[in-house]
């Protein structure tokens, strides 16, 4: 078994958490101060950076080997497929019980 | 992306990730369905729904899981200098906000909530109310919120009583190891965290 010193580097969790927090600040400031659809992609993007950082570093994925990021992505990967493949059905064709 | 050979990942680190990547595909399904929900139902974001939620105590929740998972990460680095004493201190402080983080949400969040008539099945409020109406819309909404933050304070139980585990099972200073392991499992719950707090509190 290899020590995970072996391949996990020292990383600045203060710069890290910093970034989180100022990725939170940048959403809810874009909550308060827009409307519409540029919020919500605003919001979108941040918490998706959010996401990776978090996922990335902070649980340290980018030091796993290859197979471990693949299965880590994958269930990503099947969220994203579940919805793209649900919202044809719901956000396209509104369902009866909603008239 | 390492070039460590995966025989070479310790089992343990091998089976949280398995179980993190199931968890996310737990999360992430509730997540879709509520994507396609709120594409479908802009009365989620009235004043009913998304817009009764308290920004600010959900900032300050936010804040409180992000300084656990810094508390976290200190034990972790504690456990690989073998400070066992250090690890256990971070790993209880990490415990503490972490009930802090249930105990404002289950404390005051909710009765707040329950106070102005929405709870998980709001039968109450649709009572009568015609199908695809809006008061049965925005109580579709407190069914995806109660549900799903209800599922991530339990997540947040669940890590808390891990961490006490991997504490008692450090206590001689052996199996530090299992601080990353925990702390995986932590971080998830603030991974999870950073999907659902826009998700409610900021898209209205």
């Amino acid at each position: 078994m290899a020590d995970e010193k072996d391949y996990h580097g020292k990383q600045n969790y203060i710069m890290l958490l910093g970034v989180i927090a100022v990725l939170l600040v940048g959403m809810v400031g874009i909550s308060i101060s827009m409307t519409g659809s540029n919020k919500v992609i605003g919001i979108v993007v941040l918490g998706a950076i959010q996401f990776y950082v978090v996922l990335a570093n902070l649980m340290h994925l980018k030091y796993e080997p290859a197979f471990i990021n693949l299965v880590a992505y994958l269930s990503v990967v099947f969220i994203l497929l579940f919805f793209f493949g649900v919202a044809p059905d719901t956000i396209m064709v509104p369902l009866a019980i909603t008239k | 992306m390492s070039d460590v050979s995966i025989e070479k990942v310790p089992k343990g680190r091998l089976g949280v990730w398995f179980l993190i990547a199931g968890e996310l595909v737990i999360f992430g399904g509730f997540i879709a369905a509520y994507a396609l929900a709120r594409f479908e139902y802009p009365e989620f974001g009235s004043k009913e729904a998304a817009g009764a939620l308290n920004l600010w105590v959900g900032v300050i929740n936010t804040m409180i899981l992000l300084l656990s998972n810094w508390t976290m990460v200190v034990a972790h680095d504690a456990a690989l200098e073998k400070n066992a004493g250090k690890a256990r201190t971070f790993m209880w402080a990490t415990i503490l906000l972490g009930l802090i983080f249930l105990g404002i949400k289950i404390g005051y969040e909710w009765p707040h909530d329950f106070a102005e008539g929405h709870t998980i099945s709001s039968a109450k409020a649709i009572a009568g109310a015609e199908p695809g109406s809006e008061v049965m819309k925005t109580s579709l909404f407190w069914n995806y919120y109660f549900l799903m933050t209800g599922f991530h304070g339990l997540h947040i139980l669940v890590g808390s009583l891990t961490i006490f585990g991997v504490i008692v099972s450090t206590s001689k200073g052996e199996n530090l190891h299992r601080v990353e392991l925990a702390g995986a499992y932590w971080h998830l719950v603030e991974l999870v965290w950073v999907i659902l707090f826009p998700m409610f509190y900021l898209i209205k």
